[in-house]
C-alpha cells in the first residue's frame, strides 16, 4: 500500500530500460508498478518551416493511448509534458531544429502522467540532449479520509477525491509543473507538494542507479 | 521530421551484396529473423518482435446493439497505427474517427462474469518476401535497408491447414517484369528430408478419392479472361509465370495423392510456402472479396503478365473457385 504517514513515502516498484528501440535517437521504457510507458525521442532534426523557431528548437510531444485515437485528454497531457521538457532542455543550443518526443502507453494502472514524465526524462537523457536539470513526475491522491497516497494505482485513483501530479526538478527540488483534479484545500496542496519532493529523491536516486548500471557495462 | 534519404552508394552496395547472396546482417537468403512473442498484463495485449521490428497489438471490445440489417453479427474494426516512434517517416496524421454507440442491455463487469475468449477458426502465418533486380533475386524477411532498395514486396499468408495467398505489392510506379523462376528451389518453413513417395496404385487411389468426394456445392464456369496486368502465384493456383499448363479441378477435393502433389510441387514457383501435408491442385480464389466475378488466368509460356502494385487489381482478377475454408 502506498499510504504516506509522517515517516516514509512509499512508491510502487520502478523499472527502466534505455536504448531499446533502434530507430529513435533516444528511447526508454519506464514502469511504475503495472503502469508502463515507452518513450522515443528524435532530434535534433530538420523542422518544417511553418514550425521553426529562429533561436531555439521546436519540441513536439505526441502521446499515443493504448486503445483508440488520441483525444483531448492526450492533448492536455502532452501540454504538461511539453512544458516540463521545455523548462529543462537547453533548446537554444539547437535553433531551427525539431525535437520530437513520442510516448506510447503500454499499460495504464494509475499515475500515468508521472510515468510519462519519468519516461520522457530517461529518453531525453538517452538521446543525449542537453538539459539544465533532470525532472521526475510524482502523483499524489487524497482519498476520502484525507490520507495522502503517493503513486496511486488505478483503483486508488478512482476512490480518491483529489488527484495531483507534480514535476519536480533535480537541482533544487522545485515544482516545474502541476496538474490537479478534484477538490482539496490549500493546506493539503502544500502537504502533497512536500510529499512529492520527498518522493522525488527516491526517483532521482533510481535514475542515477540505472544510468550508472548501464554505463558501467560499456565503459 | 523526415527519414534520411538513401545514398546511391549504399543502395548499390546493398544490391551488389544481394547478387552475391550476402545480406547486411549475415543471414542466408531464406533466413528469418528472430521472433519473440510476449503478452501484456491485461487481456488481449501482445507484443511481437521480429528482429528489431516491434509491434504491439491490443484487442478491445464493447457491447453494442447490432446493426439492424445484420442482427446476428458483431462488428470488427481493425486499426493500424504507425506511430512516429517507429520511424521518422511516419508523420502523425488525422484519420477518420470510427465509433459505435449503442444501447446496452445487460453489461457484466469482468469481476462479475469471466470474459469469453474470442473464437478463432484459423491462424494465418505470414511470410514476407522481397524481389530485387526485376525479380532476379529473392530475399525472405527483408530488413529496413533491404526494403528500401527492393523492387517488389510480397506477403504470403499461409494458413495452418491449407491454402496460400500471395499478394504481390509493387513498389513504385513502374511495371516490373515477372520474377525469374528458380526451378526446383523451394522455400520451406518446415524442412523435411527427401523421402521416396509410394507411386504404385496412384491413379487408382486418385480415382477413389474423386469418387468418394462430395460433389461441389456450386460449379463455376471456366472463364479465361486474359488480364495482362495481373499475375498470380500460389500453391494450388494456376501459375501465370511461364510454367506449363495444369489441369483445372472443379472441386475442393482433398487430393492426398502423393504423386500429383509432387508433380505440382515441382512446377510451382519457389515463392510459395509449402508444407508437405498441404492440398494440391485446386484452383483457389486469392482474395476474400465478396465479388462474384472471377477470372482464371491461363498460364502462358511465352507471355509474361505484368503485375501491378495494387492489390485490389489482384482481387479483381481472382480465380474461379472459392476455396471453402473449413
Amino acid at each position: 500500500m502506498e499510504v504516506c504517514g509522517s515517516s516514509g513515502v512509499s512508491l510502487r516498484e520502478f523499472g527502466c530500460e534505455q536504448s531499446l528501440l533502434s530507430r529513435p535517437d533516444g528511447s526508454a521504457s519506464f514502469t511504475q508498478g503495472d503502469t508502463s510507458v515507452l518513450a522515443g525521442v528524435y532530434g535534433p532534426a530538420e523542422v518544417k518551416v511553418s514550425k521553426e523557431i529562429y533561436d531555439r528548437a521546436t519540441l513536439e510531444v505526441l502521446i499515443q493511448p493504448k486503445v483508440g485515437l488520441p483525444s483531448v485528454r492526450e492533448r492536455s497531457q502532452e501540454q504538461c509534458v511539453r512544458e516540463t521538457c521545455e523548462a529543462s532542455l537547453l533548446l537554444s543550443l539547437h535553433p531551427r531544429s525539431s525535437l520530437t518526443l513520442v510516448l506510447q502507453v503500454i499499460h495504464d494502472d494509475g499515475s500515468l502522467l508521472s510515468c510519462f514524465l519519468n519516461a520522457a526524462c530517461m529518453a531525453l537523457m538517452d538521446a543525449g540532449l542537453p538539459m539544465s536539470c533532470l525532472f521526475c513526475g510524482v502523483t499524489c491522491a487524497i482519498d476520502t479520509d484525507g490520507q495522502i497516497i503517493t503513486d496511486p494505482s488505478a483503483a486508488q485513483e478512482k476512490e480518491s477525491r483529489a488527484l495531483m501530479t507534480f514535476a519536480i526538478d533535480s537541482k533544487e527540488r522545485k515544482v516545474m509543473m502541476s496538474s490537479t483534479k478534484g477538490s482539496f484545500s490549500v493546506h493539503e496542496l502544500q502537504q502533497c507538494i512536500a510529499v512529492s519532493q520527498k518522493a522525488s529523491e527516491k526517483i532521482f536516486q533510481f535514475y542515477r542507479d540505472s544510468v550508472r548500471r548501464r554505463y558501467s557495462k560499456t565503459l | 521530421m523526415k527519414d534520411t534519404p538513401l545514398a546511391n552508394c549504399e543502395r548499390d552496395f546493398l544490391l551488389t551484396a544481394i547478387e552475391e547472396k550476402k545480406r547486411l546482417d549475415g543471414r542466408q537468403t531464406y533466413d528469418y529473423r528472430n521472433i519473440k512473442i510476449t503478452f501484456g498484463t491485461d487481456y488481449g495485449c501482445c507484443f511481437v518482435d521480429l528482429g528489431k521490428t516491434r509491434v504491439m497489438a491490443q484487442v478491445s471490445c464493447e457491447l453494442v446493439a447490432p446493426k439492424e440489417s445484420r442482427p446476428n453479427e458483431g462488428i470488427m474494426f481493425f486499426n493500424i497505427e504507425l506511430s512516429p516512434m517507429a520511424s521518422p517517416a511516419f508523420e502523425q496524421g488525422r484519420r477518420p474517427d470510427v465509433g459505435i454507440q449503442g444501447d446496452e442491455v445487460t453489461v457484466y463487469s469482468p469481476e462479475e462474469r469471466d470474459p469469453i475468449p474470442l473464437s478463432i477458426y484459423h491462424m494465418p502465418i505470414s511470410v514476407s518476401f522481397s524481389f530485387f533486380q526485376q525479380g532476379t533475386y529473392l530475399l525472405v524477411d527483408p530488413c529496413e535497408r533491404e526494403e528500401r532498395v527492393m523492387d517488389w514486396f510480397a506477403d504470403d499468408r499461409h494458413e495452418q491447414t491449407q491454402g496460400d495467398l500471395l499478394h504481390p505489392v509493387q513498389r513504385g510506379h513502374h511495371v516490373a517484369q515477372r520474377p525469374e523462376s528458380m526451378p526446383q528451389e523451394r522455400i520451406t518453413a518446415l524442412k523435411m528430408d527427401e523421402t521416396p513417395v509410394e507411386m504404385t496404385d496412384v491413379s487408382d487411389a486418385a480415382n477413389d478419392i474423386v469418387e468418394k468426394a462430395e460433389a461441389p456445392p456450386q460449379t463455376y464456369p471456366l472463364l479465361s479472361l486474359r488480364n495482362k496486368r495481373v499475375g498470380q502465384v500460389g500453391q494450388g493456383l494456376q501459375n501465370t509465370w511461364g510454367l506449363e499448363e495444369e489441369e483445372d479441378e472443379e472441386e475442393e477435393e482433398e487430393n492426398d495423392s502423393g504423386a500429383e502433389q509432387e508433380e505440382k510441387v515441382t512446377k510451382m514457383e519457389e515463392e510459395q510456402q509449402e508444407k508437405k501435408e498441404s492440398r494440391g491442385g485446386d484452383v483457389v480464389e486469392i482474395s476474400d472479396s465478396e465479388e462474384e466475378e472471377v477470372v482464371i488466368l491461363h498460364p502462358e509460356t511465352d507471355k509474361a503478365p505484368k503485375n501491378t502494385g495494387s492489390s485490389s487489381n489482384q482481387k479483381g482478377a481472382a480465380t474461379s473457385k472459392k476455396r471453402q475454408k473449413k
